[in-house]
């Protein structure tokens, strides 16, 4: 292709964005969170242009750059997108003016770096949904990984420093078994270049079952330690509560995202036959995930954690989506994502705006807010109830599909999954109670003052896009069925 | 018409969105207006389609946009106009309105004003899609929508944690039942490749998938196995998600404490219109239904049992709304005993007159709180009826509607339903178990004895003998008025009269509601003589509830102590007015042990289990192994030559050795 670039430049603006905050004195506060504010909508420009030319109805990858890069190993920058990544692309981008929004206040040592930390992450995050190299993706990957190790580990709670390093060195682990496993793929294609890899394992140099097992084992635990599926998700409670606002949305909103975008562009494609041995054991901790992840976050008072764990239960639903694979359920679990990435991060987003307040999450510490904050426990209420699924609103599109697909490959799994359905009303309603409702009985919650305009302006258009894809979720579905469609039509040769 | 029925919902939820956008500003008067409007907006909208309806023959349908449209699966957002949507959108919009313009009295001076009739619109807007739906999915958002306005409007008052812990169980135990009601549109969808309404109840679809099975149950005791029908799993899994909407065993347990709410919305959805949706839902889906005998038993077991159940617990509660929550519970649970024996029609004919009398005897009770001053509990009533003159004719009304007095609505659709099930037993229709449907039948003709008794003594203890109201109270007791006094009276008028679309033949009518649904009781010639017999056994113990409860309650308290002072009668009452004890059952065997589990998992599973040992764990592994490898690089020297001499012996020893051996 010949025309722009437009990939390469949503990846880069950030970048180049940077380099313009670098000019700013950090004296100069409200300026630098003015310059990084437009600097991020200009990915987001940029990323609604890239949908305009994107075209629907293909279920292949699109506006594809593809240049050497180090010729010598055979290294190549290719990037595309597909119905699927053009989603999480516009996901993160649409998050990531949230993110600055949000800590408008509430960062308040080393602003600028904060602001180059965020601007970097985005850059990385896009990177890894656009990357159809490996190589490429991996280092987008790492990059993601220590930007967000940064912002744990420098604008995180009192805990931090535990936080990130298990973070880290969790994620890390996952990530070097994939990189050893990306080498084996280059030796035995020759190439990094995933479409290569494809057709070379599909074609010339096939992968016998006991190989594919071994490297689908490394692709799938580096994703499922990001997903998190149980049982490697411990990390993501420390690491939710101790990170920043910013850091726990972008968290859930996209990082998360990137353990089940890896099982749908990665480990499920190229390794079709250990798919076959796998998915009983997958389905089976997606479905414990599911109960367990539930049953975690009835136990919870600290706010943050009880979404955490919710997280946790919420893509126990999107890994069981994927994993029956069929149309139903991987659309579905396409489009959760999403929806998760909504809801999830409203609901980290307002958690946010009270601990800036009143600087505790404990929800002993509260009660009576709808009081004393109406607006805000109206957002609340509503990010509780598109996260409960409740018909009308985004979250049950998307669990209703995945249900729905589970329940035509097996009843059993899907009679269990659907528990989760109660479950989620008992702790959020739960919650609810305990946060917003009963008396208000806390001298120092007597005094609050409800949500700003400045929150208002980033909290809305959550609500416009859950109520939208509850009842319109057409746009959404047109782009992510072709693509599935082609991937099933892939696993089926 | 067909383009203009989205606007019956349409017009509550614009009601919803202005009332709540800006409620708050513009004040009590701007609200109630709107929130007026918009189900009387409906009402009109509903009076035109049915006049189209009337005058065509023709369902209106009306495909509004594809909602969710996958090449595997898909479901349009369009509506459904049939006699039997347009029967309950009437009930909806007409009784709807009713207790709106009733609310504008009951509510005025509550802080909460606009959020009130905010709510109140929604409800009325998703009630409206759940009835109008032509595809289970979005009947199936209906469903749930109103389920989420139930929540909001029984934790309408949150400043009480007691109101908003009602509002959580109601939801929660709503999803247990739509849990079933989930897995019931899967299999839906897998054995009918549609979830489309119309498709459902025709008869060669029906035909076909009746057919359909998922499996046999074998066993050692079974000579041949059992084949499960997909039909019958189906209609059971969709009454499922019917007996937690509709408040029935086992999952009644959120009506009673759903009373916490305001109580017109006790009135609106707790009586009239939500939770008898479940039985919308079978009426719905009558041929569906019909088709699974198995079910249909079921059906009738539970709805025979619920019924004389609450009627049970009715019998002692002291808060005058809990006995109208137990007697609708009671209620519902007739109708479900209509549908079980078959009887459709009369299920529907039943949820009309219901809506009626108990919206009335509701809203009659609101007026009493009222005027009591928000004083729920009989036992501090008494005598009322010098105070409330007005009220206390429209309760007793409301009354002889429900306990079935002869030409009172209540006594048309009441007679229906047990001579239905008289029918079923000599018939032995329910599969051939024929003392069963002989027992179910003498549970709902016990049932329509207790609730005579049980209703009168409400307006005993209420309305008769000495005045027990707090002396401070009574001389600022009197009627409400307004709005309140008008719709009770339009309400009053409807049960006496509201039975008129149901007079059934050998009483001279046409039972205009069953020919217009199209569900109309078809009676066998050999019993039009069992009718008359059938009708005057109702009378007879709807008679003799009405006069032992005024023995006992009206005329001084001597025979009630000697029952209640008797061994067994002070065992029964004391279950009884412990509502048998269910809820601590519940309590003790189902949310404990959750509890529990949920707390050991959290502690020892993923704290200690996942977290320190393996995760943790891993990592000071990892730390030990260094901290052994860091103890050699002491930085002492003479170790480090130490260590160098011996490893250098020892290689040398090895080369000694192994040299010889290979020389």
């Amino acid at each position: 292709m010949d025309s722009l670039p437009i990939l390469s430049l949503i990846i880069f603006t950030p970048v180049i964005g940077i380099l313009l905050l670098m000019f700013l004195d950090r004296r100069y506060v409200q300026e630098l969170r003015q310059v990084a504010l437009v600097i991020s909508l200009v990915p987001l420009i940029l990323s609604l242009w890239m949908l305009h030319m994107f075209q629907e109805g293909q279920g292949k990858m699109q506006l594809e750059e593809v240049h050497a890069w180090i010729p010598t190993l055979n290294i190549g920058y290719h990037l595309g997108i597909d119905g699927i990544s053009v989603l999480l692309v516009l996901l993160t981008t649409f998050l990531t003016p949230v993110l600055l929004l949000s800590s408008w206040n509430s960062i308040n040592k080393r602003i600028k770096e904060f602001q180059i930390a965020i601007l970097l992450l985005e850059a990385a995050m896009i990177g890894v949904f656009l990357s159809l190299d490996l190589v490429l993706f991996y280092l987008f990957w790492e990059a993601m990984l220590i930007h967000m190790y940064i912002l744990i580990g420098v604008w995180g709670g009192e805990r931090r420093v535990y936080a990130a390093i298990k973070f880290f060195i969790y994620t890390m682990v996952g990530s070097l078994l994939m990189f050893l496993a990306i080498l084996y793929l280059w030796f035995q294609t020759g190439s990094f270049d995933l479409q290569v890899i494809s057709s070379a394992l599909h074609g010339t140099a096939p992968l016998d079952a006991s190989q594919q097992c071994w490297l689908f084992a490394a692709f799938a635990l580096a994703f499922a330690i990001k997903v998190p599926l149980f049982p490697f998700h411990t990390w993501l409670p420390d690491a939710h509560v101790e990170a920043p606002t910013a850091g726990s949305v972008v968290l859930a909103g996209v990082l998360l995202k990137m353990g089940t975008y890896g099982f749908i562009r990665f480990a499920i494609p190229l390794f079709p036959l250990a798919v076959e041995v796998f998915y009983p054991w997958l389905c089976a901790l997606s479905i414990i995930g599911i109960i367990f992840g539930a049953f975690m976050a009835w136990m919870q008072t600290d706010i943050k954690k009880l979404v955490a764990y919710s997280s946790v239960s919420h893509l126990g639903f999107v890994m069981l989506g994927i994993m029956v694979l069929n149309s139903n359920g991987l659309a579905g679990s396409v489009l959760q994502m999403i929806n998760h990435g909504l809801s999830t991060s409203m609901l980290f987003l307002l958690v946010g705006i009270i601990y800036e307040r009143r600087h505790t999450r404990e929800v002993t510490q509260y009660g009576g807010l709808a009081k004393v904050m109406p607006v805000f426990s109206c957002f609340f209420m509503i990010a509780t109830f598109s996260s409960i699924g409740l018909p009308g609103l985004n979250g049950f599109i998307g669990e209703f599909l995945i249900l729905l697909g589970t329940f035509q490959k097996s009843v059993w799994l899907a009679v269990l999954a659907a528990t989760g359905v109660i479950l989620s009303a008992v702790y959020m309603l739960n919650l609810v109670k305990r946060f917003l409702l009963g008396p208000l009985d806390r001298e120092e919650n007597r005094q609050l003052n409800d949500v700003t305009a400045r929150e208002f302006c980033y909290l809305a258009p959550f609500v416009v896009l859950i109520v939208f894809i509850g009842l319109y979720p057409k746009p959404f579905l047109n782009l992510i069925e072709p693509t599935v469609g082609y991937l099933l039509a892939q696993l089926a040769h | 018409m067909e383009k203009h029925l989205i606007w019956i919902p349409l017009l509550p939820f614009l009601g919803f969105l202005v009332n709540g956008i800006l409620g708050k500003r513009l004040g009590t008067r701007f609200v109630s207006t709107v929130g007026c409007i918009a189900p009387l907006g409906a009402f009109a909208v509903t009076v035109a389609a049915w006049g189209q309806l009337q005058r065509t023959g023709v369902s209106l349908h009306s495909h509004l946009f594809d909602w969710i449209s996958l090449t595997s699966f898909s479901a349009p957002f369009a509506l459904f106009f049939d006699p039997i949507a347009a029967v309950m959108c009437m009930v909806v919009t007409g009784v709807g309105s009713l207790i709106h313009l009733y609310s504008t009295r009951y509510m005025r001076g509550d802080p909460g004003y606009f959020r009130f009739f905010a709510y109140l619109n929604l409800f009325t807007a998703f009630m409206l899609i759940l009835v109008l739906a032509d595809n289970l999915l979005l009947l199936f958002v209906g469903w749930e929508g109103v389920g989420l306005c139930s929540y909001l409007l029984i934790g309408f008052w949150y400043n009480d944690p007691q109101n908003c812990q009602a509002g959580n169980k109601a939801f929660i135990v709503n999803r247990i039942g739509d849990f079933a009601f989930l897995l019931g549109i899967f299999l839906v969808f897998q054995t009918f490749a549609t979830l489309d309404l119309q498709t459902l109840v025709d008869p060669q679809t029906l035909a076909a998938a009746s057919t359909k099975t998922l499996g046999s149950i074998t066993s050692p005791l079974l000579e041949n196995p059992i084949p499960i029908s997909a039909v019958v799993v189906i209609t059971l899994l969709l009454f499922g998600g019917a007996v937690g909407k509709s408040a029935q065993i086992p999952l009644y347990v959120w009506l009673p404490d759903a009373m916490a709410g305001p109580t017109p919305v006790s009135a609106l959805i707790h009586a009239a219109t939500m939770v008898t949706s479940g039985v919308y839902l079978c009426c719905r889906l009558a041929p569906l239904f019909a088709s699974a005998p198995f079910t249909m038993t079921i059906i009738a077991a539970i709805g025979a049992l619920t019924a004389l159940w609450a009627a049970l617990i009715a019998l002692t509660q002291n808060d005058i709304k809990k006995v109208l929550a137990y007697s609708t519970v009671s209620q519902l649970g007739y109708m479900f005993f209509a549908v079980g024996v078959g009887a459709f029609g009369a299920a529907l004919f039943h949820l009309v007159t219901h809506a009626f009398f108990k919206a009335l005897l509701f809203l009659g009770s609101g007026s009493v709180i009222v005027a009591m001053h928000h004083e729920q509990d009989m036992r501090r009533m008494g005598g009322l009826r010098e105070s409330l003159p007005f009220t206390h004719i429209v309760f007793v009304i409301g009354t002889f509607a429900i306990s079935g007095v002869p030409l009172f609505s209540g006594f048309f659709s009441k007679d229906e339903i047990l001579f239905a099930g008289l029918e079923s037993a000599l018939h032995s229709s329910l599969l051939g178990w024929g003392f069963l449907s002989w027992m179910f039948w003498g549970m709902a003709f016990l049932t329509a004895g207790l609730t005579a008794f049980y209703m009168l003594r409400v307006v005993a203890l209420t309305f008769w003998g000495e005045s027990r109201v707090d002396p401070e109270l009574a001389p600022k007791v009197q009627e409400p008025g307004g709005w309140m006094g008008l719709v009770l009276l339009v309400l009053a008028v409807l049960s006496v009269t509201g039975g008129v679309i149901g007079i059934p033949e050998f009483l001279g009518g046409t039972h205009i509601l069953g020919h217009f649904t199209g569900l109309q009781h078809l009676v066998a010639p050999e019993l039009h003589s069992l009718e008359w017999t059938s009708a005057l056994i109702s009378v007879a113990i709807a008679s003799i509830g009405l006069l032992m409860a005024w023995f006992v309650y009206g005329r001084g308290q001597g025979m009630r102590r000697s029952f209640v002072d008797s061994s067994l009668g002070s065992l029964l009452t004391r279950w009884s007015s412990n509502k048998f004890y269910v809820d601590e059952l519940y309590q003790t065997l189902i949310v404990g042990p959750l509890r529990l589990l949920a707390y050991l998992l959290f502690w020892i599973v993923d704290r200690l289990l996942i977290d320190k040992v393996l995760v943790d764990g891993s990592g000071r592994v990892t730390r030990s192994i260094g901290e052994m490898f860091r103890r050699m690089q002491s930085g002492y020297v003479p170790a480090y030559l130490l260590t160098f001499g011996c490893g250098a012996l020892v290689l040398l020893f090895l080369m000694m050795v192994l040299l010889k051996g290979g020389a």
